[in-house]
């Protein structure tokens, strides 16, 4: 009996976790579309001159919201994959000073690819099952 | 390297749950689906202990699903012949009364030198003594005597015995066993009472005592010789 107990609390636990995860990966995904779109239009708005105060506040909404994501995702992922998020992030801020708009793109581009990505290999899918 | 050793007292804690939860039979005991289970938990754990990149709960829920469908496994184990037969195949008698089977032997992927090393093992050195060997699902063999070979009982010589009976432990390297002292329904003055005429210090100078249906009191001090005493018990 007292056995039986331990493993239905174990199945919930399990439950719990997978649940936890699909939603924590389906929400960092969806907001970190929502974060490159606003920088992205942002971008393309002001294409001439990508030191504006407008996209200085998207590109720091976008990295707050990573860090804040970042904690979140160390439980869930492989560290190893984070880093490329973080390299991306600051290549970005990088490419935004120097006034590079194809770079900043290219950047943009790799960061909406990560959400995706993660959500595809992290979240539950019949592809990953084999 | 602090991280490297939290991860690892948290992996350990967690094997050892999944083990114990899992049962107590031994490497060699162990059905085949629980020695695959076994595998995997052992190289489960390892991954996350060394690798900090990889978050612990990559090892604990694969690990912790293990014990879960462990669990549900053994359970259906338990109630149904038919998954019972699937799971862990079933005995398969490889010597009788017509001598060695040959197809069997073939069929358990076994050698004759498997065999007599396994009749070995029981104690049974001359294929002509064994009436039946059996192997056993978890790959034991088991192995009946020819009668004229089999030892002779009390049975066969119409001799009464006194039964046997389990000895239980008192104390235990100086330290009394509570939970076996209640089960036999005595009191803490029934050790001291035996201390006291054994002229022992104290209990903590008692390595240990046992005590068993008959009355007899295994005894022994630390350092010093064993007794057998013998004392009334209602147990």
């Amino acid at each position: 009996m007292k056995r039986n107990i331990i493993i239905l609390v174990i199945i919930l636990l399990i439950v719990a976790v997978c649940i936890i995860e699909e939603l924590v990966l389906a929400n960092i995904n969806r907001d970190l579309k929502n974060y490159t779109q606003l920088l992205s239009s942002s971008i393309t708005e002001n294409s001439n001159d990508l030191s504006t105060l407008d996209v200085e506040e998207r590109y720091n909404d976008l990295k707050d919201f990573w860090k804040d994501s970042k904690r979140k995702l160390c439980y869930l992922t492989n560290y190893e994959k984070i880093r490329i998020m973080d390299e991306s992030i600051v290549k970005l801020g990088a490419s935004l000073k120097n006034n590079d708009e194809s770079l900043t793109i290219e950047n943009l581009a790799i960061i909406e690819a990560f959400g995706e990505f993660t959500y595809y290999f992290m979240g539950f899918n019949i592809n990953n099952l084999f | 390297m602090i991280t490297l050793v939290l991860r690892s007292i948290i992996i350990y804690c967690i094997v050892l749950v999944a083990v114990r939860l899992m049962g107590k039979r031994q490497i060699g005991d162990m059905q085949p689906f629980e020695l695959v289970v076994t595998f995997i938990i052992a190289d489960l754990a390892c991954i996350p202990m060394s690798d900090v990149s990889i978050p612990i709960v990559f090892g604990i829920i694969p690990l912790l699903t293990l014990v879960v469908l462990h669990h549900i496994l053994s359970l259906i184990n338990r109630k149904s012949i038919i998954f019972r037969k699937i799971l862990n195949g079933k005995p398969i008698i490889v010597i009788d009364k017509q001598g060695i089977n040959y197809k069997a032997l073939k069929k358990l992927n076994m050698t004759l030198n498997d065999l007599t090393e396994g009749l070995r093992a029981s104690q049974c050195f001359n294929l002509q003594d064994v009436a039946y060997a059996i192997v056993e699902t978890n790959g034991n063999i088991s192995v009946l005597l020819k009668s004229s070979i089999s030892p002779i009982s009390c049975q066969d010589m119409k001799i009464k015995k006194d039964e046997i009976s389990l000895n239980v432990i008192l104390v235990n390297d100086g330290k009394l066993v509570k939970d076996n002292l209640i089960n036999l329904n005595l009191t803490s003055e029934f050790i001291d009472k035996i201390i006291a005429k054994e002229n022992t210090k104290s209990i903590n100078d008692v390595l240990i005592l046992t005590v068993n249906e008959n009355g007899e009191i295994y005894y022994q001090e630390k350092n010093k010789e064993a007794k057998v005493l013998q004392e009334k018990v209602n147990l």
